[in-house]
């Protein structure tokens, strides 16, 4: 009897027990997770979710955010539009785009003006403007959508009443995510142009501004993209090689892939010979960066875990490959929460990884023979517990 | 609606009863098949395979503890998808069908075997978790047949998550010892 077995002999259990382990209200238990309840909330994703659920929350935070930033945008367009109307005069905000440092001042007193007329019109932000009042003025919305400083004025407006002057040190609170000041000065450069250029993250201004209180959940998913060994950027459309990752040629991607794309590496380090054939050899690049390394290994490895054992039947190499730091997020989310009839088998697999990662930081003191040996003594475990388990 | 109306429902073959026990029961069932499916889609062919389920055994049976069957339906489901699902993939194509073909000919004697060894360790199970205090009931229980995550039942017992975990574990051992002496392992 396998620990499969066994789960499956507790269908016999007592409902007397089920009942009581279940408490006294069945309502505790219908915690199923609602991935549209995400809308309009921090936290976006939680670890004890499914990994699909988390996947499908992911996407709607990017939607959300990106539908924050249309509609701070246009509140941007709106404001601007309000102030023309009650002044009746004309402003350099508009026109300058990239304004000069020594005329950053004229388009901030602008705002403060504006900001004192919106409050005294209706003492309401940004967020809580109608709908009617944005898309009355959507064509003008071009004017700003490249201006970071229409942006951030707009988002300091919206966190209070009082617009508080542009510094660094401001501009670096506003762009991040959470509400902390940037320590160092490489966090406010790399935060501010990240304001100044990405989409989400001037999405994510609004939240910041708009919410007093950081969200927590963000530090585990940087923690987890901190901890992801890829470096390849979301490409989507991206071509890659036809048959990636099957250097076996059965026409699917398993550990034996894996296992002799490691030989491949190992084999091209040790003493410049190749193990596969010149043909095959593209298709061992599997993060397609242009280098075969380790971290084709572990990727290739993080992507069989992904496909065959967490069970994303859906997820295609193409779409992995485009997604690659979503999936190593996904992929570390998934392993804090295994189910108990995987616990045994993950053992294993991540005992493949750790050779791999092990290799990969250069610190392990296996030889080339012993590494090759573990590493198919360890692929060969998983596959005869597959064996167990049919 | 209560647990009597909606079996009186079942019992008059009225199709209120699914929509009924969709209500009252589908978040539950829902959450239970996801822990162990992971997947939404499946989780929710699952749900519904119960609710057909429940329609074909309702009558004859009346079960006593409504919220117990259903669930435990869920549960069997997932843990027949799950199965299936890993027979098919490595291989297992052509010999899984071979298999099932056989299964449908073949006499039950296996079946009766293996009904009965997994009634008798059933009701082993049954024995070892009368031996055990509530809280500690209760903790295998969620773990290993709701399939909760030792932070879900933190949360929910007011435990610290590694209570959890240390009260499994000795929980496990204890099981061992138990079925050990029972030679049903």
């Amino acid at each position: 009897m396998n620990s499969f077995e066994f789960l499956q002999k507790l269908d016999g259990i007592s409902p007397e027990f089920i009942e009581e382990s279940l408490g006294t209200d069945i309502s505790e238990h219908a915690a199923v997770p609602q991935i549209f309840a995400a809308v309009g909330s921090a936290e976006t994703v939680r670890s004890t979710d499914p990994p699909d659920i988390k996947a499908k929350r992911g996407i709607l935070h990017t939607a959300v955010s990106y539908i924050s930033l249309a509609a701070c945008l246009v509140v941007a367009v709106g404001a601007a539009f309000l102030f023309h109307n009650l002044h009746g005069h004309n402003t350099d905000l508009l026109e300058s785009s990239t304004p000069d440092p020594a005329e950053t001042t004229q388009p901030l007193v602008t705002v403060t003006a504006l900001q004192t007329d919106l409050a005294q019109q209706s003492e309401t932000t940004h967020s809580t403007v109608t709908y009617t009042q944005i898309t009355s003025v959507v064509s003008d919305a071009e004017f700003t959508a490249d201006s970071s400083l229409g942006t951030l004025n707009i988002t300091e407006l919206s966190a209070d009443n009082t617009l508080p002057e542009r510094t660094e040190a401001t501009d670096a609170v506003i762009s991040g995510n959470e509400t902390e000041t940037a320590d160092t000065p490489d966090e406010q450069t790399e935060t501010e142009t990240a304001a100044e250029t990405t989409v989400e993250t001037t999405a994510e201004i609004t939240t910041a501004a708009s919410e007093t209180e950081a969200p927590e959940q963000t530090t585990e998913n940087t923690e987890a993209t901190t901890s992801a060994p890829e470096t390849t950027h979301s490409e989507p459309h991206k071509q890659i090689t036809p048959g990636l990752g099957d250097l076996d040629g059965d026409g699917l991607i398993t550990e034996a892939d894996t296992a002799i794309l490691y030989c491949t590496i190992a084999r091209e380090s040790c003493n410049g010979k190749r193990f596969i054939s010149e043909e095959l050899f593209p298709r061992a690049d599997f993060n397609q960066d242009g280098n075969v390394t380790y971290a084709d290994q572990i990727c290739a490895t993080r992507y069989i875990a992904l496909y065959w054992y967490i069970g994303y039947r859906n997820l295609s190499v193409e779409k992995y490959i485009a997604d690659l730091n979503m999936y190593n997020q996904l992929y570390l989310m998934s392993v804090q929460d295994l189910p108990p009839e995987f616990g045994d088998l993950w053992q294993e697999a991540a005992f493949v990884l750790t050779i791999n990662e092990s290799a990969v930081s250069n610190t392990s003191e296996l030889t080339y023979e012993t590494r090759c040996e573990e590493s198919e003594a360890a692929l060969q475990t998983v596959r005869d517990e597959y064996q167990n388990m049919l | 609606m209560d647990d009597a109306s909606i079996i009186a429902l079942y019992f008059a073959r009225d199709e209120h009863a699914i929509r009924e026990t969709a209500d009252r029961f589908g978040p539950a069932c829902m959450t239970n098949a996801m822990r162990i499916l992971g997947c939404r889609e499946e989780a929710e062919e699952c749900v519904n395979d119960t609710y057909f389920e429940l329609w074909r055994t309702i009558p004859p049976q009346r079960p006593e503890h409504l919220t117990a069957f259903i669930l435990t339906i869920v549960r069997h489901l997932a843990m027949n998808r799950i199965k299936h699902k890993q027979a098919k993939k490595r291989g297992g194509g052509s010999v899984q069908l071979a298999l099932e073909e056989l299964d449908n000919i073949l006499p039950a004697e296996d079946d009766v075997q293996g009904q009965t060894e997994k009634n008798l360790t059933a009701e082993a199970i049954n024995r070892f978790l009368a031996t055990l205090p509530k809280d500690q009931r209760i903790i295998f229980l969620r773990r290993y047949w709701h399939f909760q995550s030792a932070k879900e039942i933190a949360s929910a017992l007011g435990l610290t998550e590694s209570n959890v975990r240390v009260t499994l574990m000795r929980l496990r051992t204890k099981l061992k010892e138990y079925l050990e002496k029972e030679d049903l392992l």
